[in-house]
């Protein structure tokens, strides 16, 4: 492996790692209300690091949309920008968020275990 | 909405998104979303190419949202021809859909040769039947019968149906496990 096919193989390591936790984020974010695509983007990648780009956010919201776990409605904002569509939780995808929380946290607690322990070594 | 003061760039790229989305029932919806995107991107200082680049090709985003719509239709249908349909495009790119697809095609195979057996026995019964002697174990047809016997009789139509139905249940089984595999691995 040449030093310039590294990164390339740090970025495909970091979608793998992604493309798991990237709905659980998604769904946690539209937990706290509705909000936009570019908005959903800029605040995943702004707040918990997850750098998804937009050709990967949109088919996710739709396919969401389509398990009904979120529903979406194009609104006008008061500053007469063009209209935006808007994602929220629906209930189904709030318990949703819920069983993947517990998830993710029990995987998690027991993936830090298992490697501080090895670390330690 | 209108595309006024487009970039043209822009403007071609949504039209290849337009067309690669043809047969979308949420064409519209998915194009004008992406419109007000790159819209907003670049207004917010981002260069027509940039705002571009993070969709990819035009025709790859659209696959995407094809992708979904078609494994989520065919698995809302359930019907037996759309999931088969769409579980052959997968086969060179998912292995669950290449061994689903291989096992349907084995319980295809055993459904048409038990429904072939049973009507050549319609019109040669010495030759058609399940036939057991040395060396042969075999549902079919035998040229030579006196090299095994045949232990079916016209026992063979219920057992032919009934493999029919055991292989048409199985293999939607078959079915819907592949690709309820393949949709909860997006």
């Amino acid at each position: 492996m040449t030093g310039e096919e590294r990164p390339d193989s740090a970025d495909g390591r970091r979608a793998q790692l992604l493309k798991g936790v990237a709905e659980l984020a998604l769904l946690s974010l539209l937990g706290e209300g509705p909000q936009y695509g570019l908005e959903i983007l800029e605040r995943l990648r702004g707040e918990a690091g997850v750098e998804l780009a937009a050709g990967t956010i949109y088919p996710l919201l739709h396919r969401l949309e389509r398990g009904k776990l979120t529903r979406a409605e194009w609104r006008i904002e008061d500053d007469g920008a063009r209209p935006r569509k808007y994602y929220a939780l629906t209930d189904l995808g709030r318990e949703e968020l819920g069983s993947q929380l517990v998830e993710w946290r029990r995987l998690a607690k027991a993936l830090n275990a298992f490697l501080d322990k090895r670390r330690m070594k | 909405m209108t595309a006024e003061g487009q970039d043209p760039e822009v403007g071609r790229w949504l039209n290849r998104l337009n067309w690669a989305l043809a047969s979308a029932v949420d064409r519209e919806d998915i194009v004008e979303e992406t419109r007000g995107h790159l819209a907003e991107s670049i207004a917010g200082g981002l260069s027509p190419r940039d705002a571009l680049a993070s969709f990819g090709a035009a025709e790859t985003y659209a696959r995407r949202f094809l992708d979904d719509i078609e494994l989520s239709g065919a698995l809302g249908s359930q019907r037996s021809g759309a999931m088969l349909s769409v579980l052959a495009r997968r086969v060179h790119t998912s292995l669950v859909a290449a061994g689903g697809f291989a096992l349907v095609v084995v319980l295809a195979a055993c459904a048409f040769a038990a429904a072939l057996t049973a009507i050549v026995k319609i019109f040669d019964p010495a030759h058609a039947g399940m036939w057991v002697g040395r060396g042969i174990f075999m549902i079919g047809v035998l040229s030579d019968p006196s090299q095994a016997h045949e232990l079916l009789g016209n026992w063979i139509f219920p057992a032919a149906a009934l493999v029919v139905a055991l292989a048409w249940i199985l293999g939607r089984l078959v079915l819907l496990w592949s690709l309820r595999r393949i949709a909860r691995a997006r």
